[in-house]
This record gives C-alpha cells, structure tokens and sequence, in this order.
C-alpha cells in the first residue's frame, strides 16, 4: 500500500514538473513583449526604452529562459508563484481565492450530469429501442450538439431575464450556481447517458444478471443493484478523464455569468499578459486533472473487486 | 415430498429478424416429487430452452404454446409476483459457467445471503437497504453469517470462514459452481435445475458436484432436473432420462432401461458414438444425418422426425456412402489393421527435461524491483514422440498440459531442458526454421475462437502457405487438397467461419494444421467443445489421417473416454510433472500411479472393474497452487494412499510395469495397501539417495500447502 502511494505521489510531481515547463516554454515564446505591452497599457502612452528596460530587470525578464524558469520554480516549490505583474499581488493568493469558486462549480456540473445521465442512461437501455429509449437518445444528441455558452445565454434569457428566477451573473449563493453548472453538466452529461446505456446494455445480457433474475431478485434491484455496479465501471474511467474537460468548459461558462474563478483569472490574465497568472492558473488546473485521475483510480477498486489492490494480496 | 413438475407439449419459439426457429417443439415430461431427471440431448436440442422456460427465464425465446405446471400451478401464463416467489422459494436453477453466472463485484456471502433474504421474504426486498447490502465487503449480522457459512460448509467448500468475505474471481471454477449450488440450497427448493452443471469443470469436480447432488437428492427429497449433453453424467446420477433431438422428446423412461436397450435410433446411435463403449482405435460410429453442407449453424439442425439415422458403419456396409468418401474401402483397409505396420523411426519430437515457468507479474515496476516471482507450469518433462504415434496427455486444467503444447508449437519459450525435432534442437517460433515451422502443426480446443470470423476458409488455410512464401497457383491447389483431406468439399473455401457448424470449424483448423504437410500435429483437446456425434466424426477423420500421413500426434484432453480410444501411448500429468507415462491399455486399465486412479474413477457412468470407487469427494480437493507447491510427492495432500513419507520425500519418475511413474509406492498400492507398510523403510532409503542426487529444486522448495 505504502508502495503504491509512493508511486502515486512520484508520478504526480512528474507530470507537474513537466506541465510547469511547458507552460512557461509557451508562455516565454509567445510573440510581444509583456513589457512593453503593460507599461502601454499602465500609462495608455507608449513607454521610452528606459522604462522597459527597468521593468524586464525589475521582474527577471531579461535573464535567459533557463535561469527565468530555474528561479521562477524553485520560488514555486516554496508555494511562491510570483507577482502579477499589474497589481502585484501575489498569484498564489490570487489562485487561492478563485479555485474554490471553480471547483465548486465544477463539481456541481459533474454532480448535475451524473444526476441526470445514470438513470436516463439506465432507463434507455432497460427500455431499449421504446420511445423513452429513442427520446433519451435524442436529447443526448442536442446536448453534446449544443455549445455551452450559447446554452448559457439561453438559460440567462428564459431564466433570468424573462421569468426572474435566479441570478443572471455573480456568484456566491445556491441560486447564483444552479444556471452554469446546468450549462456546464449538459454536455458532459449528454456524453455520459450514451456511455450507461451501452455499458448496461452488455451488461444487461450477462449471465449472473440471468442469474440474479433466477433467485427472485425483483427487477429493479437486478437492475440497479446487479447490472449498474458493473456498468459503471468503464462509465469511471470516462467521468475522471472528463473531469479536466469541465475545467475547461469553466473558463467559458465564468465568463458568460460573470462568475469569479480561475476562468475569468485566466482570461483576463492571457489579455494582459499578465504571465505569471497565466502559468499559476495552468500549474493548478493541472495539478486538479491528475488529483481527480488518482481519485478515479480508487473509485474504480472501490467498485470493482477484481482490480489488483497495489500488491496486497498475496 | 415435494410437488410435481408437468411439462406439456412445450412449445417455445425464438423470432430473429431474418427467420423465427422453433427451439422447442412439442416437449412433455415429468418430473416426479423428489425424482432426478436428466435431460439429454446435442447443442441445438432445445434441452436448454426447455429448462429455461420451466423457470420463465426463456427470454428471447417465446413460449408459443403447451404448459408447464409445478405443484398444480400453471407457470406459462403466471405474473412476475409469482414467478419471482417461486426462484425465491421452490425452482433454484444452477448454470453451466460457473466463471460468469456469479456476479464479480459482490462478495460469495453476499450472493448467498441475498438469496437466504429473498427465501425468508421474496414480496419485500426493501430496495436501499439492498442496495447497501452488496457496498461492504463483509456480512454484518452474525446470524446470517452463520447460515451462510453452514450452507457453505453443505456444498463442500473448505475453509469457508475465510471464504466467505472473498470474491468469485479469488475461486477457482469447482468452487464457484459450489457457491452456485449453495445459491440455489439457500432457497430450500423443492426442484433444482441443473444446466450442465459440471461441463465447465474437471472431470474430478465434476465426480465430487455429482455427489454431492445425488447427497442432496437423498438427505433432503429436493427433485433435480439435470440438463447435459453427456450420456455418462445423465445414466450415473438419474432416475430417468428424457432425450431431446430438435425440440422434441424423443425417448422418455427409466435410466437403466433407456442406457441398456434404447427404443429411439437417436438414443442408440447417441450412445454408441460414446469413445468409453468402443474398441481402442476403432472406427466409431457417428450418429449421421443428411450430409453436413446442409447445416451450417445449429438453429437448424436437420429434421429426424421418420428419418431412421444412420451410422457410418451401417452406411459403408451396405455400401452407399453417406458422406461422400467418408467410408472409401481404401481407407477402411487401412483402418482395419491399425498400428500394425507403424514404421519405427528415430523419435521426431523429443522433450528432455524441459521447464516453463511464468511470470506473476508483467507490471514493469516488478520488474525494476526485482519481484519477479515466477510460477513454474511444466517442470522437468521428458518425452518423445514418433512418426504415427499418438500420444494422450491428460490431467487436470492448470496441470500444464496447455503450457507443453505450447512450448512445443513454439508459442512460448523454455526455461530449462531442451526440444528437438528430428534430432536437432529448436526453440521459439522466431528462431525455428521454415522447413522446422512446417513441421508442427496445431489444433485448439475451440474452433469457433480459433478461426478469424473475418476470413474465409480458404484464406484461413492459406495463411501458413502464404507465410511460408507459396506462389497464388500452388496455394489454390494446396487448399482444394487439404479440404478434401478433412472431408469439406473444395466450394467451402469460400465460405465464412459463421457459416459452418462446429465440427465443421474444426474440421478447417484440422486442414488448416495440415497445410504445410507436418509430421506432427498438437491437439489441444479438439473435440472437447463438439458434440459426441460430432466429436466421433472427429476422432474417426483424425484416425484416417493419421494412417493416410503417418502423422505422429500430441493428444490432450481431459477425457479419458477419448485418449483410451485414440492413444498408443499416454501421459498423466499433474502440478506441471508427468506422474504416469506408459502404454495407453495399461496405463488406464492398471494405472500405477494413484492419481491415474483417482480420474478414472472420476468418470462419469463408468462401472467397469478398474474403478476402485474411492470417497470421490476427497479426490475432489483441487491441485496446490503451483507458486506453493506441497513438500514431498506434490499429489499427497489428494492421495487416498499417501502415508508419512510422502509429505517429506519427492518421489523420481521410475521405471514400472512398461512405464514411468513418480510414486513411492508405484503399483504397490493397488495390489495391497497393507503390504506397503512392510516395504515402507527400504523404498523410503532408496528414494532419498535418488532425490539428493538430482538436486531438483522441488526438494528444497519451503513451500507450504496451498490449501
Ligand atoms: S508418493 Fe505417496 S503421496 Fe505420492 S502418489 Fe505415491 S503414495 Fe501418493
């Protein structure tokens, strides 16, 4: 078990050290110079050469690539990310503040299209081929069809604006978050009924639910207690890697409701050039996406026994 | 006693898009309270269907018509309320694969104890509470637990305390189909239906579930429908038989009059293509109907009603030949006066003391670490095979005897000791030379697996060729050739794997094995997913090939009924050992090695004198674990012989009555086990100079036993 953490947590720092480099790589190779990009937008003149010159020496940006990134990560593993090169406060502060405001909105997303997407997909492949299974399909369809921020502006209209039932933009209470995590879980969820269905549908026709039907199970409990544990299985893997495409779909749905977060941090912050922003929202989404991907992997031992617990068996 | 099952005039039809089978048509029987009743019948018989519908799992089927009444109730028509009470409480059903019929992600308890709950109160089943049931892995209420583990105990499974809490993947095939039947026992039924129960496993388990069922059967009055395609199994447990043949039943009555004077031909000729009635390397009869072409899969098996079946043997005498040249007087000669003039060559195949192990583990971390822990699975065999020799290799699955086949085709490498054909060492299939790979051909067990869907037969035979760089021309003639070798006719070459029946399948593997004009052919138990009729028709082609080709063979399988029929010689195999090697009529008619006695009298319905009738059910503990193999004779913690010395000394494979034998006491336990004792101590002296000499690793293993 200790072993297993161990490796865990190696790959972990692995794939972070390799996502902080490429990350100030692309940032670094970008054409313009943040320099003189801010000092213009600073004073809304342009600025003399001198005053670029101050400002690349201030923040480290006239060293070579190598030593701006050996400095800017070791500054990291001491949790400092820099400064903004703006308001010069902290990244890291700036991060803290907004990671919750995503996460929470994330997880609501994933917890809407899981809600939605089990028992439609269920429901579609226990009723296979009727018209709750061809209904079920369709809307599936529209949902992975339809682009999220358009979604968006549609709930903003009919909910919001037309029948004033919840806010249109902002964020901090249960009603503020309803709208983008609907709009955000849609897509994922429309992905996710197809996936229950075609795993239940196999499943459906596997003997120990033939099984399970021979010892007077009722059939709703064949369903959901034999068939979807099994079912779900390869669903796991698919939700986890998901996971990091709602990350993304955050950053547009926080901008469409004007929600705080790491998506209209990073927006703002690509606009600005303001780079040591950029490369904290990068290095965290980051570190979320392989988190989430462990977290998967023990969901999947939780469900299936089969799956060799780290070598303690003997 | 319990209530009676009526089956009357069943009829159950399953519709697919392209045409409606009927898969049972017209089938009426009884099963009396308390009566075991074997249904009997080859794949597409309906025999299956039948016992489905009884407890209404026919699902796709429809039952179209005919009724099924348990105790005065009438099932056909009975509501799912019903119907679920009746699983619950009265009609358990077992299944065939135990490896699937259990549910992976729930413990063995749980499964269990899911059925004890449904018995004590199939109209509730309160579904969350359910639902939590099945996430912890371990039974909470001790009084459950304990019923569980006293069913558990009925069924035969050792140590189930520490059983109980463990996953059906942790449980080997025997002990799965055990937790099954503990499944069914916990709904204290009234009649248990059994479909094929004991075809998935050894014929080992196979003996020790039989008995445990006729136990069943005595202690408790609970009727049993058994359902197999195997005449043995049906004749040793049941009262009466029912034999089905396309949907109907054609033969219904007691067993000993239906085994000893069937009235049905397709009884009679059922029974004679049975390998254990017939003479040694004779031709067997096969139950024949109108030519195979007709039949390419089994929803439509040819009709029998009014047609008298004929056999081989009665077809070539009077002189039609019913499928084609099947019975071409050339070939009869020459089967006439088998193995009289077998050349005696050179050995082409010879084994010397060759080993495989596996690893435990392919996770490259293992590796880095240096936890390669490797399983051995053939360990020291020697062997040597000639020019229309075959050899049967029998023992239990996991025994190695797969592994052997494989290191010898080149699909897997030795470890130790060396493989030589013809005289010169070879190893994989990568460093074999192309005349060294045409040499050695090979069969496996399942032919619908084996053979690529998405190809045609021709291009399925013309692989090796092509392979082996024949030019267009020579491989069209080539394949026209080895069809007709194994009896297809040449238009076959164009025809789909899902167009062809099972044995025909095979019958292309056969061909395909022989493209290259091998001189030895493995078969990795090729009839044993083929009906017997089938599987005689099989055995009979691989006769006449072998006397038309001189070909040596390697025959494995675990049916002793097959090797007796078809092998010169054979091998016994256990824990990746050969523990009797030696003529094949003595070796199975005075085995000298305890564990050859122990599957012989594992057959099923065999009655003949050298079943000694040992306590099945001991016989019936399963082989170590081979990464823990027992100190001493590997076979001691399963032999009924086995005395104090045997768990310390490992005993060398001697020279014993015209074979080899790895036992203490070689043939000596059979004339008299009392006798032993006196000669114990010199066998004993002899044996520890033998084993310090050869430092086999066996000798200093530290490994415990398994079990
Ligand atoms: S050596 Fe002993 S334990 Fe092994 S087979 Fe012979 S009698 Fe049985």
């Amino acid at each position: 078990m200790i072993r297993a953490l161990v490796e865990r947590l190696g790959s972990l720092t692995a794939v972070l050290f390799g996502v902080s480099l490429v990350s100030y790589g692309f940032v670094s190779l970008t054409p313009g110079d943040p320099a003189y990009t801010i000092l213009r937008a600073q004073r809304q003149s342009p600025p003399s050469d001198a005053e670029v010159a101050a400002f690349r020496a201030e923040h480290g940006l006239d060293e070579p690539f190598v030593v701006q990134y050996v400095s800017w990560l070791s500054e990291a593993l001491r949790g400092d990310l820099g400064t903004s090169y703006y308001t010069s406060e902290p990244v890291t502060t700036l991060l803290l503040e907004s990671l919750p405001n995503t996460l929470e909105l994330a997880v609501a997303a994933m917890a809407v299209s899981l809600l939605l997407a089990v028992p439609t997909g269920v429901a579609s492949a226990v009723h296979r081929d009727t018209w709750i299974d061809r209904t079920s399909q369709l809307v599936a369809l529209l949902g992975v069809s339809m682009p999220n921020f358009w979604l968006g502006y549609l709930l903003i209209l009919v909910c919001s604006l037309w029948l004033g039932l919840t806010p249109a933009a902002g964020s901090g209470t249960l009603g503020h978050l309803i709208l983008p995590a609907i709009t955000l879980g849609t897509g994922l969820a429309a992905v996710v009924t197809r996936l229950v269905r075609t795993s239940m549908l196999e499943v459906l026709e596997a003997e120990y639910v033939r099984t399970a039907r021979s010892k007077g199970v009722r059939e709703r409990l064949v369903v959901y207690k034999h068939a979807l544990r099994n079912a779900l299985v390869p669903v796991v893997t698919i939700v986890g890697l998901q996971f990091g495409f709602v990350l993304n779909g955050a950053v547009i749905v926080e901008v469409v409701f004007q929600r705080p977060g790491l998506g209209t941090l990073l927006v703002d912050a690509v606009f600005a050039r303001d780079y040591p922003i950029v490369q904290g929202v990068v290095l965290v989404t980051a570190f979320v996406f392989v988190v989430t991907n462990q977290l998967v992997d023990l969901a999947y031992v939780a469900l299936d026994p089969r799956v060799d617990r780290g070598g303690d068996r003997a | 006693m319990g209530p009676e099952l009526v089956v009357d005039d069943l009829r159950v039809r399953f519709r697919t898009r392209s045409e409606t089978v009927d898969a049972v048509d017209g089938a009426s029987f009884t099963v009396e309270p308390g009566a075991i009743v074997g249904l009997v019948g080859e794949s597409g018989s309906g025999k299956s269907v039948t016992a489905r519908s009884i407890v209404r799992l026919e699902s796709p089927g429809e039952i179209v018509d005919g009724s099924i009444k348990f105790d005065g109730r009438e099932l056909t028509s009975a509501d799912d309320r019903t119907l679920r009470r009746l699983r619950g409480r009265e009609l358990a059903m077992v299944f065939q694969d135990p490896s699937t019929t259990l549910n992976p992600v729930y413990t063995v308890g749980e499964q269990i104890a899911e059925a004890i709950r449904i018995r004590e109160n199939p109209g509730r089943q309160p579904f969350l509470a359910e639902l939590a049931a099945g996430v912890s892995s371990r039974l909470r209420t001790r009084r459950r637990r304990s019923e569980v583990l006293e069913l558990m105990e009925t069924v035969g499974i050792p140590q189930a305390d520490e059983r109980i809490d463990a996953y059906p993947h942790q449980f080997s095939g025997g002990m799965c189909q055990r937790v099954a039947l503990a499944m069914a026992l916990a709904r204290r039924p009234s009649l248990l239906i059994a479909d094929e129960p004991t075809t998935a496993l050894d014929t080992t388990t196979q003996a020790a579930i039989l008995d445990r069922l006729a136990r069943l059967n005595a202690e408790r009055g609970m009727g049993i429908l058994l359902i197999s395609h195997d005449l043995g199994v049906v004749s040793e447990l049941c009262d009466r038989v029912v034999v089905m043949y396309d949907g109907t039943v054609v033969e219904y009555g007691p067993a000993e009059s239906v085994r000893s004077d069937p009235e049905h031909p397709y009884t009679k000729a059922l029974l004679d293509c049975l390998p254990h009635r017939s003479e040694p390397r004779s031709r067997l009869p096969t139950a024949d109907w109108p030519p195979a072409d007709d039949r390419p899969s089994r929803s439509d098996e040819p009709p029998l009603q009014g047609t008298v079946l004929e056999t081989d043997r009665t077809a070539v005498d009077g002189g039609t030949t019913a499928t084609g040249e099947r019975g071409s007087p050339r070939r009869d000669a020459e089967t006439a006066a088998p193995g009289s003039d077998r050349r005696v060559d050179g050995p082409i195949v010879e084994l010397e003391d060759v080993a495989a192990s596996f690893r435990q583990s392919d996770a490259l971390v293992d590796r880095l670490l240096g936890r390669d822990e490797r399983v051995p699975a053939v360990n020291g065999v020697s062997l040597s095979l000639r020019a229309g020799e075959t050899v049967g290799l029998v023992g239990e699955s996991g025994c190695g005897k797969s592994t052997l086949v494989r290191l010898t085709a080149g699909l897997e490498e030795t470890t130790a000791g060396e493989i030589r054909l013809r005289g010169e060492r070879i190893g994989d299939a990568d460093s074999r030379t192309d005349d060294q790979l045409a040499d050695v051909g090979v069969v496996f067990q399942n032919p619908t697996t084996s053979l690529n869907p998405k190809r045609t037969v021709g291009q399925t035979i013309a692989e090796p060729l092509f392979e082996a760089g024949w030019d267009e021309s020579r491989r069209e003639d080539r394949i026209e050739e080895v069809l007709s070798l194994v009896d297809l006719p040449a238009a076959y070459a164009g025809r789909y794997p899902r167009q062809l029946s099972g044995g025909q399948c095979q019958r292309v593997a056969i061909a395909r094995a022989l493209a290259l004009e091998p001189s030895v052919v493995l078969l990795d138990e090729p009839t044993a997913a083929l009906d017997v009729s089938t599987q005689a028709r099989i055995l009979n082609l691989l006769a006449d090939l072998q006397a038309d080709l001189d070909l040596a063979y390697l025959f494995v399988s675990h049916d002793l009924a097959v090797v007796r029929h078809i092998a010169d010689r054979v091998a016994v195999m256990y824990l990746g050992q050969f523990v009797e090697v030696g003529p094949t009529n003595r070796v199975l008619s005075a085995p000298t090695h305890p564990y050859t006695q122990t599957l012989l009298d594992a057959i099923p319905g065999n009655e003949a004198e050298e079943c000694r009738q040992w306590d099945r059910e001991a016989l019936a503990g399963e082989p170590p674990s081979p990464t823990s193999p027992p100190d001493g004779c590997a076979f001691h913690p399963r032999c009924p012989v086995a005395s104090e010395d045997c768990t310390r000394v490992e005993p060398p494979l001697e020279a014993v009555d015209g074979g080899r034998t790895r036992c203490l006491y070689a043939g000596e336990w059979r004339s008299d086990d009392s006798q032993r004792s006196a000669g114990d101590a010199d066998a004993t002296e002899t044996q520890l100079i033998t084993n310090s000499e050869r430092t086999e690793p066996g000798v200093a293993r530290t490994g415990r036993d398994g079990r």
